[in-house]
C-alpha cells in the first residue's frame, strides 16, 4: 500500500524545489505582508514616491504605499485562486468522475452539460452571474464563483476519460462485483490514481484564476471592492501609471502573478511526469556504448553475427546488469533461439546488437561484430546504415510497432525511399506488393491502416517489412507470442518456409523453450542475464545440463503429448 | 523575419507620411485637425444629428438658427438665423432668417426649410428630445412665427440653439427620420463630409458656407480606446485636440512640448442623495441634517488635491455654475460658495440636535441605529473613487461611517434611476444655455422625478419641494434678462442650501488639451467664445470655424 | 453511423442550449438601454431634458414587453430568419451590419496569431521534445512563465517600451486612418505593421501552453514501438520525428485547436481594448457595457457558431489524420 502511495508523489528535482521555493515565498508574503504593511488605504500627500526610503516599492498617485497594497492584493489573488482551484476541481470531479463510474445515462448527459458548457464563452456568464449576487456581497467570492463555474468543463472531460479507463481494470471491477458503495469505491480505488491528475488540475485552475480575475478587472468586470492584484493593476493603469512612468506601481503586481504562475508551472512540471512516467524517461544520449574496446575475435568459419562477452547495465541510482557476459555466434542461414522468463534481458541483449537499447542501459564491455564489421563501433550514419539492410527486426506486438495514423503503404515505403533512393516509385510499389504476397498477405491491403488488419495480419506485415531489403539477420523478439495458437503455428510455419527459401539467420526470442527445441537449429537459455545454457536444439532437448534449463522444459506440456508436465 | 516584417512597415508609413505631407501643398503648415472625442471602438455611420448615435454634425454640418454659448453668459451668436423676438406674453416666436444661404447640394435654404424641421421634430416623438410643443409658420423667405400654447421663454434656447435645421428637400422624402443615419449629410454648416472609415472620419471645409470658407480644411475625427490611449496619442502628437484627464496636467507645455490646456468648470459635483422618504427612499440621508453635516465635514481642499489634481473650483450650494453664474448668487446663502475647509463643530451640533448620539465607536447613532452610508459610485471612476476614499476617512471624523462601493455603469445607472441608493456620486449638468434655470429644472423639479422603484430622469434624489416648484413655474414665464427672475433665483438657492437633496462638492473642471503651435485661435478664459471640449456640439463647430493653422 | 448521429445530437444540443443561454442572459443583466444610452450622452455633453428619455424610449421601443415566452418563440424565428435585430449602442445599424464590419478584423490578427502561435509552439514543441536533455529543454519553462504573465500587462508593457519608448510600432488602431481601407499594397503594409505587436503579444503569451502540450506529447510518442521500429529499419532522424513521432504526438493538439479557435472572438477583447484595435471584441465589450441586448446576442452566437464549428471542422479533420477516428463507431 505504502508503494502505491509513494507513486503519487512528485520525484525531487531542481525544478521542483524552484517552483515550490517561489511559490511558498509569494503564498507567505501573502499571508504575512499584510500583518506588516500597514494600512494600503492611508493617503498620503506624497503621491508617486520612487521606491526607497520609507515606502520600499514607492507610492501610488495618492500616496498609498505599493508594498502593502501590493501584500493586499496578493493575499486576495491567492484566495481568489485557492477558491477558484477548490471549487473547479470538486465541480469537474463531480460531472467527470461520478458521472464516467456511473456509467449510463448519467454519464451521458454529464458529458453533454460538460461539453457544452466547454462551448459557451464564459465571459457573458461571468457577468450575468456577477450581476445576480448584491453589490455589497460582491468581490471574491462572487468571482471566484463565477471563475469556477465557467472554467471547469476541459478539466471534466480529461477526468472522464480517466475513470472510464480505470473503471474497467481488474480491482475496480472486482470492488464493484463484491458489492461495495458506490461512493467506496469510487474514494477508495479510483480517486487515489487520480490524484496526481487533480492536483495538475487544481494547480492548472488556480494559475488560470489569478490570471482571469487580472484580465477582468483590466475590463472592469472584476472584483471591485476588493483588494487584488488585478485591481491593483487596474488602479494603476487607470491612475496612468505607465504614461507617468512609474513602473514601480505598475510592474509589481504583473511580476507577482507572472512569477506565481511560473513557478506553479515548474511544480506542474513534476507533477505531469507522476501522471504520465514516460515524461521521466532520460533523453537517447549520443553515447550510447562506453569503454568498448574493438576487438574482431577471429569468428568461426560461417559466422553471420558474433557476440563476445557483451554486458549492458542500466545506469540507475542502483546499476542493473541486465547482459552479463553474453558470447553467441549466429552462421548463416541458421536459426538461433533464445529463450528465457521475461525479465531474464534477452529483449535487452537483441536491442543492444542493434544497439536500439534506451537509455539507461549501456554496453559497458564486450563486442558485436557483424560480418566482420564491428557494430559497436559505428558512427551513427553507418550505424543507420547498416540497420534493416543487413539485420532488420520483427517487435513483439505488432500493433503498437506499427505507426498508428498512416497505411502500412507508407511505412514499407519508408525503408525503400531511405535504404534504395534511386528506386522508382513503380518499382517501390512492385517490391512492396511482392514481401506482402511472400508472407501471404493480399498486396490489396497495402492501404490499410494498422488498426484494420487482424493480430495476425500485421505481425505477417512486419515480417514483410523485416524482408523488404533482403537483410542477412532477422531478430524476432516474440513475434506470435500475442497470437492465438492456430495463427501462431501458421506464422512460424511461414518464417521456416521463408528462411529456406531466402537463406535469412534468424535470431528467434521467446519465453517458449519447446517452441525453440521445434525450430531452431542452437539454442540459448538466459537467466538473469547470463546464458546458462548454449547447445544445440537436439542436445538441448535429450541432455539439458543446467537445472534452470530442465525446469522450463518441465513447466510446458511435452511436445510428445505428455499432458501432465504442465501441471508438475 | 520579424525584422524585415517591421523594416517593409517602416517603409509603408514613411512612403504614406512623405505622400500625405506631399498633398499639403508644400508648405510646413498643417491643414488637418485631428480630434479625439472619447469615441472608443469603431464609428457607425450616423449624421443624422437627431439621432442619439449621431456620431457628428451638430453645428458643423447642420446648423442651428443660433449660438448659445453655455461656457461664458453672452447674447447668442446669430446663425441661421439673425434676430428673434418674443411676444409679451411669451407664446410667440418671431425669428429673422439670414438670407444667402445655401445647402451644400447648391439648393437654396429658405424658410420652408426650418418649419419643415420644426414640424418634423414636433410630430416625431422619438425626435423630439426637449418636448417642443410649438406650431411653425413661414411668413416669408426669411421669416418664420413658432406659436407655443403657454409661456414658453425657456423654451426659446431649445428651439433657437438645438434644432438642427435639415434640407427639405432631401427630407421630405424620408419616412421615419429617428432611424435615418443620413449617410452623405446635406447642411448649410461650414463642413461637409469628407470621407468615414470605421476607424476614423474627416470632414473638410465647405468652400460654399455664408461665413466664408473656414481657414480650417480638414477634420479627421480618430477613435482609440480610451483616456489612456489618448494621452498616449497625445504624447506621440498625433492628437490635436482632445477632452478628457492627463496626467500632471499643469505641466502640459512641458509634458507635451506644443501643447496647451484650459481646464474649463462645468459639473458640479455633488453626492446625490435619494433624499425623499415621502417617495420612497430609505436611508439615514432622508434626514436633511444628517445631508448638512456631510456637506459640513468635508475638507473640500484636500479632496480636489489628491483625487482632481487640484483642477476643481468652488461650489455654490446655490448651484449656480461658478463663475459664469456670479451675478445670480443668491444674497440670501449662508455660505455663498461650499466651505473649503471642514467644520468639524457645525456637522457635529447639526448631528446632536437632530438627535444623534455618539455612540462607543465614536460614530453618532439614532434610535439604535448607527449613522452608516452607503455611497455608490461606478467602477473605474478613479478620481470619483478617490474622493470618495478621502471622504470616508474626512467623515470619521464627524462620527458618520461611509461606505464607497463600485458598480458597473449599468448596475450604477440603473440605481440611479430607479432610486436604489443612499448616495452617489455624480454631477449635475448644464442646460442648452447659460442660466441655471435648466438645472433647476432638470434636477430639483417635480415633473422630473418618479417614486422610488420607478425611473426618475433626471431628478434622481427624488426632491420635492413646492417653493421651488412654483419659482419654476414663474422663471418660465419670465424671458431672460428680466431683472424680475432674481427673486425666483433667490427662493430656490435658499431651499436647496436648506434641504441639499444634492451635496455640493465642488464644481468639476473638463481639462482641454491642444496643439497650440500647429493652430491658433483657441478659447481662452479671457474669449470663451464657445466651451471648448471636443465633446460639446454645437460648440466644437464654433472653435473649427476660429482656428488657422500657425504659418499661414 | 451511430457515432455520427451521436456526434449530431451533441451539436444540436450544445447550439440550443447556447442560444437559449443567449436569450435568457442579456435579459438578466441589470438597467435599461435608454438610461444607459442617456447616461452616455449626459457624458458627452448631451442635454439631459427630461423629455429626452422619453424621446428615445419612443425611439428604441423598449416601453412595453411581450411574456417571455412570447419573446423566446419570436426570437428563436428571427434567428432562423438570420435576422439578429438592431444594435442599440449603435442605432439604427443592424447587428449583422455591425458584427460583419468588425468580424474580419479580429479573425485576421487573432486568429491569424493563434494559428501562427500554434505552429509555432507545435514546431518547436517537437523539437524540443525530440532533443530532450539538450539546453532546448530550457525553452519549457521560459515560455511557461511567458503565459503566466498576464497578458495585458505584458502588452501594455511593450507598447510602453517599444511604441511610445522607441517609436518601432504604431501606437493603436488597425490601419493608418489617413488611407483608404481597401486591398491596395498601401493599406495591406499600414495594417500589417500595426498588426504585428498585438500579434506579437498574442504569441508570446500564448505559444508556451502549445510548446509543453506538444512536448510532452512528443517524449510520449518517442518510446512508443512504433518509432522504436522507425528507428530499427535505419530511417532518418528527421523522417522518424516527423512522420512517426510528431505525426502521432501533434493529435491532442490539434483538437485543442478547435477550442482555442472559437475562443479566438471572445479572447480578443483584452488586445483589442488595448491597441484600440476594430474588431469584435471591443464591439462585446461595447454592447456589454450598454446593455445592447441585440449586438450581445449577435456577438454570442457568432462565437458559439464559432466553438462548434471549429470543433465540428476538427471532428472532420480527425477522420482524416487519424483513420482510427473513422471506424471507431462505439466509443465517443
Amino acid at each position: 500500500m505504502s508503494g502505491r502511495w509513494q507513486g503519487l508523489l512528485p520525484r525531487w528535482s531542481a525544478k521542483l524545489g524552484f517552483g515550490l521555493g517561489i511559490a511558498g515565498a509569494i503564498v507567505l508574503f501573502g499571508l504575512i505582508g499584510p500583518l506588516l504593511t500597514g494600512d494600503p488605504a492611508t493617503i498620503r500627500d506624497i503621491g508617486l514616491t520612487p521606491p526607497g526610503g520609507e515606502h520600499l516599492l514607492g507610492t501610488t498617485v495618492t500616496g498609498q504605499d505599493i508594498l502593502a497594497q501590493l501584500a493586499h492584493a496578493t493575499r486576495g489573488s491567492l484566495l481568489i485562486g485557492l477558491l477558484v482551484g477548490v471549487m473547479a476541481t470538486v465541480l469537474s470531479g463531480v460531472f467527470g468522475i461520478v458521472g464516467a463510474y456511473a456509467g449510463g445515462v448519467l454519464d451521458e448527459a454529464f458529458s453533454l452539460f460538460s461539453n457544452v458548457m466547454l462551448v459557451i464563452p464564459g465571459l457573458p456568464l461571468v457577468i450575468v452571474i456577477a450581476g445576480f449576487v448584491p453589490p455589497d456581497q460582491r468581490g471574491t467570492g462572487t468571482i471566484s464563483l463565477v471563475l469556477a463555474i465557467t472554467g471547469w468543463a476541459a478539466a471534466a472531460r480529461v477526468l472522464r476519460a480517466q475513470t472510464l479507463s480505470l473503471r474497467t481494470r481488474d480491482y475496480v471491477a472486482a470492488a464493484r462485483v463484491s458489492g461495495e458503495r458506490t461512493w467506496r469505491v469510487i474514494c477508495v480505488e479510483i480517486l487515489p490514481n487520480l490524484l496526481p491528475i487533480l492536483a495538475s488540475q487544481f494547480v492548472f485552475a488556480v494559475v488560470l484564476a489569478i490570471l482571469s480575475e487580472a484580465g477582468l478587472s483590466f475590463l472592469g468586470l472584476g472584483a471591485a471592492n476588493s483588494s487584488t492584484l488585478g485591481t491593483m493593476l487596474y488602479y494603476a493603469q487607470n491612475g496612468f501609471a505607465l504614461q507617468r512612468e512609474a513602473w514601480w506601481w505598475f510592474v509589481p503586481p504583473g511580476l507577482i502573478i507572472a512569477l506565481f504562475g511560473g513557478a506553479l508551472a515548474l511544480v506542474n512540471f513534476s507533477i505531469d511526469e507522476i501522471i504520465n512516467p514516460r515524461l521521466r524517461d532520460r533523453a537517447r544520449r549520443e553515447r550510447d556504448v562506453v569503454a568498448v574496446e574493438a576487438e574482431i575475435t577471429p569468428a568461426e568459419p560461417d559466422a553471420v553475427l558474433t557476440v563476445r562477452n557483451l554486458n549492458v547495465v542500466y545506469q540507475s541510482a542502483t546499476p542493473v546488469h541486465a547482459v552479463k557476459d553474453v558470447s553467441l555466434t549466429l552462421r548463416r542461414g541458421e536459426i538461433l533461439g533464445l529463450a528465457g522468463e521475461s525479465g531474464c534481458g534477452k529483449t535487452t541483449l537483441a536491442y543492444a546488437i542493434n544497439r536500439l537499447h534506451r537509455p539507461p542501459a549501456e554496453v559497458t564491455s564486450g563486442s558485436v561484430t557483424f560480418d566482420g564489421v564491428d557494430v559497436l563501433a559505428m558512427g551513427p550514419e553507418e550505424l543507420r546504415e547498416f540497420r534493416w539492410v543487413r539485420l532488420s527486426m520483427v517487435f513483439q506486438g505488432a500493433m503498437n510497432s506499427l505507426n498508428p495514423v498512416t497505411p502500412i503503404r507508407a511505412q514499407l515505403q519508408d525503408v525503400l525511399r531511405t535504404h534504395r533512393p534511386s528506386m522508382s516509385a513503380p518499382d517501390r510499389e512492385v517490391r512492396c506488393a511482392e514481401v506482402l504476397r511472400l508472407v501471404g498477405v493480399d498486396p490489396a491491403r497495402l492501404g490499410a491502416y494498422p488498426h484494420e488488419l487482424s493480430g495476425g495480419m500485421r505481425q505477417r506485415v512486419m515480417i514483410a517489412m523485416a524482408l523488404l531489403l533482403d537483410p542477412q539477420v532477422m531478430i524476432m523478439d516474440e513475434p506470435t507470442t500475442a497470437l492465438d495458437v492456430l495463427v501462431q503455428r501458421e506464422i512460424l510455419n511461414e518464417i521456416v518456409r521463408l528462411r529456406d527459401q531466402l537463406r535469412f539467420a534468424v535470431v528467434f526470442i521467446t519465453h517458449d523453450l519447446p517452441l525453440l527445441l521445434e525450430l531452431s537449429d542452437r539454442i540459448a537459455v538466459m537467466r538473469d542475464g547470463e546464458v546458462v545454457e548454449y547447445a544445440t536444439a537436439e542436445d538441448m532437448y535429450l541432455r539439458p545440463q543446467h537445472p534452470y534449463t530442465r525446469q522450463l522444459l518441465a513447466s510446458f506440456p511435452s511436445l510428445t503429448g505428455d499432458a501432465g508436465a504442465l501441471i508438475t | 523575419m520579424l525584422k524585415q516584417l517591421c523594416a517593409v512597415g517602416l517603409a509603408v508609413v514613411v512612403a504614406a507620411t512623405a505622400a500625405c505631407s506631399g498633398s499639403g501643398g508644400g508648405g510646413k503648415a498643417r491643414d488637418t485637425l485631428v480630434v479625439y472625442t472619447g469615441q472608443a471602438g469603431d464609428f457607425q455611420l450616423n449624421f443624422n444629428p437627431y439621432s442619439p448615435t449621431f456620431i457628428e454634425g451638430m453645428g458643423t454640418i447642420n446648423e442651428p438658427l443660433f449660438f448659445f454659448n453655455i461656457a461664458a453668459d453672452q447674447p447668442p451668436k446669430p446663425m441661421l438665423g439673425t434676430a428673434y423676438s418674443w411676444n409679451t406674453d411669451g407664446t410667440e416666436l418671431s425669428i429673422t432668417l439670414r438670407d444667402n444661404v445655401s445647402w451644400s447640394d447648391g439648393q437654396k435654404f429658405t424658410a420652408e426649410d426650418v418649419v419643415f424641421t420644426l414640424d418634423m421634430v414636433a410630430r416625431n416623438p422619438a425626435l423630439n428630445k426637449t418636448s417642443y410643443k410649438g406650431t411653425a409658420t413661414a411668413t416669408d423667405d426669411t421669416h418664420v412665427v413658432v406659436k407655443f400654447p403657454e409661456p414658453s421663454y425657456m423654451d426659446g434656447p431649445q428651439v433657437l440653439g438645438q434644432m438642427w435645421i435639415m434640407p427639405k428637400h432631401i427630407w421630405k422624402s424620408i419616412g421615419t427620420p429617428a432611424t435615418e443615419v443620413n449617410p452623405t449629410p446635406v447642411g448649410t454648416g461650414p463642413f461637409v463630409l469628407d470621407d468615414f472609415k470605421a476607424q476614423s472620419f474627416t470632414l473638410k471645409a465647405n468652400p460654399a458656407y455664408w461665413g466664408g470658407e473656414p481657414a480650417l480644411k480638414h477634420i479627421r475625427y480618430l477613435s482609440l480606446s480610451g483616456n489612456q490611449a489618448g494621452v498616449d496619442a497625445l504624447k506621440a502628437g498625433s492628437v490635436d485636440w482632445q477632452t478628457g484627464p492627463v496626467p500632471d496636467l499643469k505641466d502640459i507645455e512641458k509634458n507635451y512640448p506644443g501643447y496647451k490646456a484650459i481646464t474649463l468648470p462645468l459639473n458640479q459635483v455633488s453626492l446625490f442623495t435619494c433624499s425623499n422618504a415621502q417617495l420612497g427612499c430609505q436611508g439615514a440621508q432622508t434626514d436633511p441634517a444628517v445631508r448638512r453635516a456631510i456637506y459640513y465635514g468635508m475638507n473640500r481642499t484636500q479632496i480636489n488635491s489628491l483625487a482632481f489634481q487640484n483642477v476643481n473650483s468652488e461650489m455654490s450650494p446655490g448651484f449656480t455654475l461658478l463663475p459664469r453664474d456670479n451675478a445670480l448668487v443668491s444674497g440670501k446663502l449662508t455660505d455663498r460658495v461650499a466651505p473649503m475647509n471642514a467644520n468639524t463643530a457645525k456637522a457635529e451640533e447639526l448631528l446632536t440636535s437632530a438627535g444623534y448620539a455618539k455612540g462607543p465607536d465614536g460614530i453618532y447613532a439614532k434610535d439604535g441605529k448607527p449613522l452608516a452610508l452607503t455611497v455608490k459610485v461606478v467602477a473605474g471612476w478613479t478620481d470619483y473613487i478617490t474622493a470618495l476614499e478621502t471622504l470616508s476617512q474626512q467623515l470619521l471624523q464627524i462620527g458618520i461611517k461611509l461606505t464607497p462601493q463600485q458598480l458597473s455603469w449599468n448596475e450604477w445607472a440603473d440605481a440611479r434611476g430607479r432610486g436604489q441608493y443612499e448616495l452617489l456620486i455624480d454631477s449635475v449638468e448644464q442646460g442648452p444655455a447659460p442660466d441655471p434655470y435648466y438645472t433647476y429644472a432638470y434636477f430639483f423639479a417635480t415633473a422630473a422625478t418618479a417614486p422610488a422603484g420607478q425611473a426618475a430622469y433626471p431628478n434622481y434624489s427624488r426632491f420635492s419641494n413646492a417653493t421651488v416648484d412654483q419659482a419654476l413655474a414663474e422663471l418660465k414665464k419670465t424671458d431672460r434678462g428680466n431683472p424680475a427672475r432674481q427673486q425666483h433665483y433667490d427662493a430656490i438657492q435658499v431651499e436647496l442650501e436648506k434641504y441639499m437633496p444634492y451635496i455640493p462638492v465642488m464644481t468639476g473642471g473638463v481639462p482641454n488639451e491642444f496643439n497650440a503651435k500647429a493652430f491658433t485661435g483657441w478659447p481662452t478664459k479671457d474669449d470663451l467664445y464657445a466651451f471648448p471640449a471636443v465633446w460639446k456640439r454645437p460648440d466644437a463647430s464654433q472653435v473649427y470655424m476660429k482656428l488657422k493653422p500657425a504659418g499661414n | 453511423m451511430g457515432y455520427y448521429l451521436r456526434k449530431l445530437a451533441f451539436y444540436l444540443a450544445a447550439l440550443w442550449a447556447a442560444v437559449t443561454l443567449n436569450f435568457v442572459i442579456p435579459r438578466m443583466l441589470p438597467g435599461d438601454p435608454v438610461d444607459i444610452l442617456m447616461a452616455k450622452l449626459q457624458q458627452r455633453g448631451g442635454g439631459v431634458d427630461p423629455a429626452a428619455r422619453k424621446a428615445y424610449e419612443t425611439l428604441l421601443g423598449t416601453g412595453g414587453r411581450d411574456s417571455v415566452l412570447q419573446e423566446y418563440v419570436s426570437y428563436l424565428g428571427n434567428l432562423l430568419r438570420g435576422e439578429l435585430g438592431v444594435s442599440v449602442s449603435a442605432f439604427p445599424a443592424k447587428v449583422s451590419d455591425v458584427i460583419a464590419g468588425s468580424l474580419p478584423w479580429t479573425i485576421v490578427l487573432v486568429g491569424l496569431s493563434t494559428l501562427l502561435s500554434f505552429l509555432l509552439g507545435v514546431g518547436l514543441g517537437a523539437v524540443v521534445g525530440w532533443k530532450r536533455g539538450t539546453w532546448l529543454d530550457s525553452l519549457v519553462p521560459a515560455t511557461t512563465v511567458l503565459s503566466a504573465v498576464p497578458y495585458f500587462w505584458l502588452a501594455l508593457i511593450l507598447v510602453a517600451l517599444l511604441s511610445t519608448g522607441l517609436g518601432w510600432f504604431p501606437l493603436n488602431g488597425g490601419y493608418d486612418v489617413v488611407l483608404d481601407p481597401g486591398w491596395s499594397g498601401e493599406f495591406v503594409g499600414s495594417a500589417i505593421y500595426h498588426g504585428i505587436l498585438p500579434a506579437l503579444t498574442i504569441v508570446i503569451s500564448s505559444v508556451g501552453g502549445w510548446l509543453l502540450g506538444m512536448r510532452n506529447m512528443m517524449v510520449s510518442a518517442m518510446s512508443e514501438d512504433y518509432v522504436l521500429t522507425a528507428r530499427a529499419k535505419g530511417l532518418r532522424d528527421s523522417r522518424i520525428m516527423i512522420r512517426y513521432a510528431a505525426r502521432n504526438a501533434v493529435l491532442p493538439s490539434v483538437a485543442g485547436f478547435a477550442i482555442s479557435l472559437g475562443f479566438v472572438v471572445s479572447g480578443s477583447i483584452v488586445t483589442e481594448l488595448v491597441f484600440s484595435y476594430p474588431g469584435i471584441g471591443s464591439k462585446l465589450l461595447q454592447a456589454v457595457q450598454n446593455n445592447d441586448y441585440a449586438l450581445m446576442q449577435g456577438i454570442f452566437l457568432v462565437i458559439t457558431v464559432a466553438v462548434l464549428g471549429a470543433n465540428l471542422v476538427v471532428d472532420l479533420v480527425y477522420g482524416f489524420i487519424d483513420a482510427r477516428t473513422r471506424d471507431r463507431s462505439v466509443v465517443s
